[in-house]
């Protein structure tokens, strides 16, 4: 799998500012998705936004543009999702 | 039924308002509680709301709109976390119970209050309010625009003031809101404090406050947040600061779908059409000697509301008569507004007050002018 067995939680102060940096990454054409702050981030806000290995260049660079909304710091882990798993229910 | 009730709340609203509410009824969590597609629906329907009403008011930016449950809540949140014992505030006797209830409240706490008079025809003497500042002035709270009278009062030029004494501005738009424009930014408002279920044709139970950067207020209320669970104090930053408990995502949607009407028509034109209304009723009322019309004059512009009186009958005799044999809603008495009334010189006999909305229509006011001339003859 590469380097999207890595991923990327941007973790923000709190839920407004969580959703406006949201909007404002979408809009610029990133791939992002809103995700659940693993706790051992000991992150504050339940919330922080998830972006794969692969798509974090350009997430980085959506955050230097101007008027880009702020978020705390960035936190890569290991990929703690797999899409493809067998579903039992 | 003819509505005429306006400036108490909006009877008639875009039909997207109550689309809005019912869609968010059926498909929202919990507002920033979670990160499940329900609750990601809520939050990010709560926030495109922010966005709306930010872009409606010249915010500089969607965290400073905290929402609330109608401008009372919102005047009661900025008095109480901006003032503090020995602090210094003024008001204008054209205040609403909303604004003055709290001042008082605040007053009995060790709050110096001061009030500029209002004129018999509803003006405002801005050098006689100036004179009231002090060293200790802290808040300028005013109303925008008397719900009695319609008259508006000058913002940008109260907000001047305040500034150059030092002191913050803080705004009751409960009923400027939609209908008179407004630009916190252009216009140097601190602290704007609205309603939702009035000009913005949102539901009842919605409202809010507009807070400008580098201004601070203490939360009025403090508990759930959705965020930063562990520590001991509600979060300091906005716009979580000033909201704890789960927002009404449901009303919220309804506002802001009545915050983008009012932006896609312009609150230009929507003042332009009620205040042709206005003119109409104004012109056929002239025309019943009995009837007495008490401010809208006084101001530097004017909301779509006429409070009048027929001869010596008491207001709530002839609001009755109105409603019972015409079914004209209208509202009789104090509207909250026991200062404006006093200044009008109606405290005894109170007022019946007409307030129109964008939906109203010209036949609905020839309407009531038939009704009026009718009960002039009988009652007068």
């Amino acid at each position: 799998m590469g380097t999207s067995e890595r991923s990327y939680y941007v973790l923000v102060e709190g839920t407004t500012e969580g959703m406006a940096l949201y909007a404002a990454l979408r809009d610029a054409g990133c791939k992002v998705r809103i995700s659940p702050v693993p706790r051992g981030l000991q992150s504050c806000c339940g919330m922080s936004l998830l972006v794969k290995a692969d798509d974090m260049p350009d997430v980085r660079a959506a955050l230097e543009l101007p008027g880009m909304p702020g978020y705390e710091r960035i936190v890569e882990m290991e990929n703690q999702i797999n899409p493809n798993r067998d579903v039992y229910c | 039924m003819i509505y005429f009730d306006n400036a108490a709340t909006t009877l008639q609203k875009p039909p997207k308002v109550a689309a809005a509410v019912s869609a968010a009824l059926q498909s929202f969590g919990g507002v920033g509680r979670g990160v499940h597609g329900a609750s990601l629906a809520a939050g990010m329907g709560v926030y495109q709301a922010r966005e709306a009403v930010s872009s409606l008011f010249g915010v500089a930016n969607a965290s400073r709109v905290a929402f609330s449950s109608n401008v009372t809540e919102s005047l009661n949140t900025a008095l109480f976390g901006l003032l503090d014992p020995g602090d210094h505030a003024i008001t204008t006797a054209a205040s609403h119970n909303s604004m003055l209830r709290p001042l008082y409240l605040l007053e009995d706490r060790g709050v110096e209050l001061s009030i500029a008079p209002i004129g018999s025809d509803g003006s405002l003497d801005y050098e006689r309010l100036e004179s009231l500042f002090r060293p200790n002035t802290k808040v300028l709270a005013v109303n925008h625009a008397s719900n009695l009278s319609g008259d508006v009062y000058d913002v940008e030029r109260l907000a001047s003031l305040a500034h150059d004494h030092g002191a913050i501005i803080v705004v009751d738009a409960a009923q400027s809101a939609g209908v008179i424009p407004l630009n916190m930014q252009e216009q140097g408002i601190d602290v704007l404090c609205f309603t939702g279920h009035k000009g913005l044709y949102g539901p009842q139970g919605t409202g809010g406050l507009c807070v400008a950067l580098g201004i601070d207020i203490r939360p009025l209320k403090v508990g759930g947040s959705g965020t930063h669970s562990y520590d001991r104090a509600h979060p300091s930053f906005m716009p979580e600061r000033l909201e704890a408990g789960t927002l009404n995502g449901h009303g919220i949607m309804g506002l802001e779908a009545g915050v983008r009407f009012v932006s896609e028509v312009g609150p230009r034109a929507i003042h332009e059409k009620e205040m042709a209304l206005v003119e109409r009723f104004e012109t056929g009322i002239a025309a019943i000697p009995s009837i007495r019309v008490h401010g809208g004059k006084g101001g530097c512009d004017r909301t779509a509301v006429v409070a009048l009186n027929l001869g010596d009958v008491d207001s709530g005799v002839l609001s009755d008569a109105l409603n019972v044999e015409y079914g004209i809603c209208t509202r009789a008495g104090a509207h909250c507004a026991p200062l404006m009334h006093k200044a009008l010189g109606t405290t005894a006999q109170g007022a019946v007050r007409f307030s129109f909305s964008y939906f109203n229509t010209a036949d609905e006011v020839d309407f009531a002018l038939a009704a009026l001339r009718a009960l002039a003859n009988r009652l007068a």
